[in-house]
């Protein structure tokens, strides 16, 4: 019936304003992916003695686990949230909405945020833990893989800031620089505890 | 049915260009143009002028529907 809409992730977008949200879904769920591994890279490495095996593990769960709460958790809030404009529209038109490209469109613009938000978390995550499964492989020492997991983690994090700054319209390298902080001060903090502990 | 003018009140999305453009997927139809009267916060007022040979109007109703307007009248007809 909807061949008009069939298969256009450019229509759900444009119907939707999915683009925008998936788009703030993704850099915050990167963020979380990052930062996540980033914690469990250097909590282990720092406050014990974890194998790679020990720490891919962890990341690897940890990952399945933000998926997961991901698609859940966005699915649910964003399909309330589209209900709720597609009630809207119904007030201002005085009349049903049930079939039409509007309301079918914004139904998968929830399916579709979920999608991209536990994406986004899994694909980010695995980019710092990625030198993990090289030691794994035996391709790398633990020692070297730390060092260019936090490499890799505070790229990342300065590459989405670059992101942000260019959605932003502002300068790029400010913000590149902020999201960087974020990254160094989770940094800190875990080496501080770790000297208290 | 040659030419029919219609009072259609539709949300700000779909656009009007996509809007007519789909309309123009209708069979029969050869040419749409549309003026907007009036806009609001949520929806368009416009008025739509169709033009073809053999307008399937039932179609055309059902095609503004599925784009999530409404038909509120129609305001001038033609048959040749």
């Amino acid at each position: 019936m909807f061949r008009l809409l069939r298969g256009s992730i450019s229509r759900i977008m444009r119907y939707s304003g999915a683009g925008e949200f998936s788009r703030r879904y993704a850099v915050m769920n990167a963020f979380d992916g990052i930062v996540t591994i980033l914690g469990i890279v250097l909590g282990s490495t720092l406050l014990g003695e974890a194998s790679a095996g020990n720490i891919v593990a962890a990341g690897v769960g940890a990952l399945i686990a933000m998926a997961i709460s991901g698609v859940s958790g966005t699915y649910m809030a964003e399909k309330a949230e589209q209900e709720r404009r597609i009630r809207e529209l119904e007030e201002a038109m005085l009349m049903k909405l049930d079939n039409s490209i509007i309301a079918e469109a914004r139904k998968r613009a929830a399916v579709f945020s979920a999608i991209v938000n536990a994406l986004a978390a899994l694909v980010a995550g695995l980019v710092p833990l990625s030198p993990y499964f090289a030691v794994l492989s035996g391709s790398l020492t633990p020692h070297l893989a730390f060092y260019i997991s936090l490499g890799l983690s505070l790229g990342f994090l300065f590459a989405l800031g670059l992101f942000l700054g260019r959605i932003a319209r502002s300068s790029m390298i400010v913000s590149g620089l902020k999201s960087l902080a974020i990254g160094v001060a989770t940094i800190l903090l875990i080496t501080l505890l770790n000297l208290f502990l | 049915m040659s030419r029919l003018v219609l009072d259609v009140l539709k949300p700000h999305i779909p656009d009007l260009i996509e809007f007519c453009r789909s309309l123009s997927e209708v069979e029969g139809v050869k040419k749409v143009s549309a003026v907007v009267m009036e806009v609001d916060a949520e929806t368009d007022t416009v008025k739509i002028t169709v033009e073809g040979r053999d307008i399937d109007f039932e179609a055309l109703r059902e095609r503004v529907r599925e784009l999530g307007g409404a038909i509120h009248s129609v305001d001038e007809v033609v048959f040749e």
